[in-house]
């Protein structure tokens, strides 16, 4: 049993250390561990391709960016080059570090800035659908009838009004992303439609609206109207109408 | 039995993922787990056999996965009705909370390995419960010393442990290529060990600089591969549930996806036939 022990706690520390050398490709740690022949050609296939496959994640998930730097796959090489990947690293995580990584290291323009809130706010909502994956599914199978509902809202004052789950804020300071009628600053809300991700430049009331929906969660429209809204009936189902039209609110 | 028959689903082989020869579907979990996807991953397909293939179980690590992971796939797994998961005899990372290496790298074939993939598999099989679990042999460009051979390794394994086989044969052909043994003495020595099988297929190309033959998913099917297949399925007789092919690069147009699920099944029904 000790003997079984020690032999796990052996392989233990060799694993570790060369897992850890391996993703930082220092290769010659991994050397004496290798058997055969051309060991040192074998392990740097092995972690150029680990870094090649790990390159090509990265620009492919932030090829949004590109557009906004000079040479931005030095900068992805540049962040690999120090930053090792993360156990369990998926998904958004991995270009979710590397843009924490970026403006510590570099000076970002105001509209690279723009660009990195931006994606940011995208990681946001995935890792906000990832976390309540339930209430993204629900909203996105309630929101499709939206229409046949908004015309009841004519005649009904029972319809529910259900703000989608899923949101992220930014701040846009420069009009590199935005429309030239937005005013500076603007706050985007990024909300996921389906799998894709849209956004809305929202106003000081428009965001007011969408603030106390949440405060009150699923409510009905008769109850929302003269609360949340402080407007008239007409006025409000055209709000609530939009608001379901861009897929930031669904009714039931 | 014959074994069920289909792709690791990919968006490029979805448009023929009716075709009559093909009855099986294999979910590549890091593909299926989009936070934002709404339907369900095989969407309104109705396979008889469905399996989740995972790539950061990290059998050979000295933790077990961490559950929030196990969990991540098994909702997946229950989402679309699979039967089975499987992941490969690797290590991708140190620990829990340290780093990942990128790609599965083959563990020493030591005692202390053999403790350690038992145990992590023990885990695995306790988690999921009745969602069989299947490990893949893998190819390797680098192997670590050890104290015993892969076949002996994965033979106790399976015995130890009584998960299933993840057979790969490209996998296999790769490494006998790469590290000069007989391929098919190798299936050989290790099918009578595994209680029940999954295979795998797929096509690479031999790197001439490095004189390796490079298991990239991005090639059509080679013959010795086929020839190789043949003879895992006699070999596995009616232990073999399913077989899946994998492409990840250079998609061939449908007629060419269509052509492989059709020749596997072909071999299949002859293997059947005869037996």
């Amino acid at each position: 049993m000790k003997k079984q022990q020690q032999t796990q706690d052996d392989y233990r520390r060799q694993i570790v250390g060369c897992a850890q050398a391996l993703a930082a490709a220092r290769n010659s740690m991994v050397e004496p561990h290798v058997a055969g022949l051309q060991a040192g050609i074998r392990i740097a296939m092995f972690t150029d391709g680990n870094r090649d496959k790990r390159v090509f994640k990265l620009k492919d998930r932030l090829d949004d960016l590109s557009a906004a730097f000079e040479d931005f796959e030095s900068l992805i090489v540049e962040y690999i080059s120090k930053i090792p990947l993360l156990a369990y690293d998926t998904g958004p995580s991995d270009s979710e570090r590397f843009l924490r990584w970026l403006p510590r290291g570099h000076a970002l323009t105001a509209e690279q800035l723009d660009y990195v809130t931006c994606q940011r706010c995208r990681n946001a909502v995935e890792m906000n659908a990832a976390g309540n994956r339930l209430a993204h599914v629900r909203f996105q199978e309630l929101w499709p009838s939206w229409r046949r509902l908004a015309s009841e809202l004519q005649s009904s004052t029972h319809v529910w009004i259900h703000l989608n789950p899923i949101r992220a804020w930014g701040t846009f300071r420069t009009f590199s992303l935005l429309d030239e009628e937005a005013t500076l600053p603007a706050t985007v809300l990024f909300f996921p439609v389906g799998d894709d991700i849209r956004t809305a430049v929202l106003e000081p009331e428009g965001r007011r609206v969408v603030e106390q929906l949440r405060d009150v969660g699923p409510v009905r429209f008769d109850e929302m109207a003269p609360v949340v809204l402080q407007t008239k009936p007409a006025q409000a189902r055209g709000i609530c109408h939009d608001l379901a039209e861009i897929g930031l609110a669904a009714l039931g | 039995m014959e074994p069920a028959i289909g792709y690791a689903i990919r968006e490029q082989n979805r448009p023929i993922l009716d075709d009559p020869a093909l009855n099986a579907a294999e979910i590549t979990f890091e593909r299926a787990d989009d936070p934002l996807r709404v339907d369900r991953y095989i969407r309104d397909h109705d396979f008889d056999y469905v399996s989740v293939h995972a790539l950061k179980l990290s059998v050979a690590s000295p933790e077990p996965p961490a559950v929030s992971y196990m969990e991540a796939l098994k909702s997946i797994a229950v989402e679309n009705g699979a039967a089975a998961v499987s992941d490969h005899l690797g290590f991708t990372r140190d620990g829990d909370d340290g780093v990942e290496i990128g790609h599965f790298a083959p563990p020493p074939y030591t005692e202390g390995a053999l403790g350690c993939t038992c145990r992590n598999i023990d885990v695995i099989q306790n988690f999921f419960g009745e969602t069989r679990f299947y490990l893949e042999n893998i190819a390797c460009l680098f192997r670590f010393h050890g104290t015993m051979s892969e076949a002996a390794f994965l033979k106790r394994i399976l015995v130890s442990t009584g998960c299933g086989w993840l057979l790969d044969v490209t996998n296999v052909y790769a490494n006998a290529c790469n590290f000069g043994f007989d391929a098919e003495e190798f299936i050989e020595e290790v099918m009578p060990s595994a209680p029940d099988v999954q295979m795998h297929l797929a096509g690479g190309f031999f790197d001439a600089q490095s004189e390796m033959y490079i298991d990239s998913h991005s090639h059509p099917i080679p013959n010795p591969v086929w020839d190789l297949y043949r003879r895992a399925l006699e070999l596995s007789r009616d232990k073999c549930r399913a077989v899946f092919i994998e492409r990840d690069q250079n998609f061939p147009d449908e007629t060419g996806w269509r052509q492989e699920v059709r020749q596997a099944r072909q071999i299949a029904d002859e293997v059947g036939a005869i037996a």
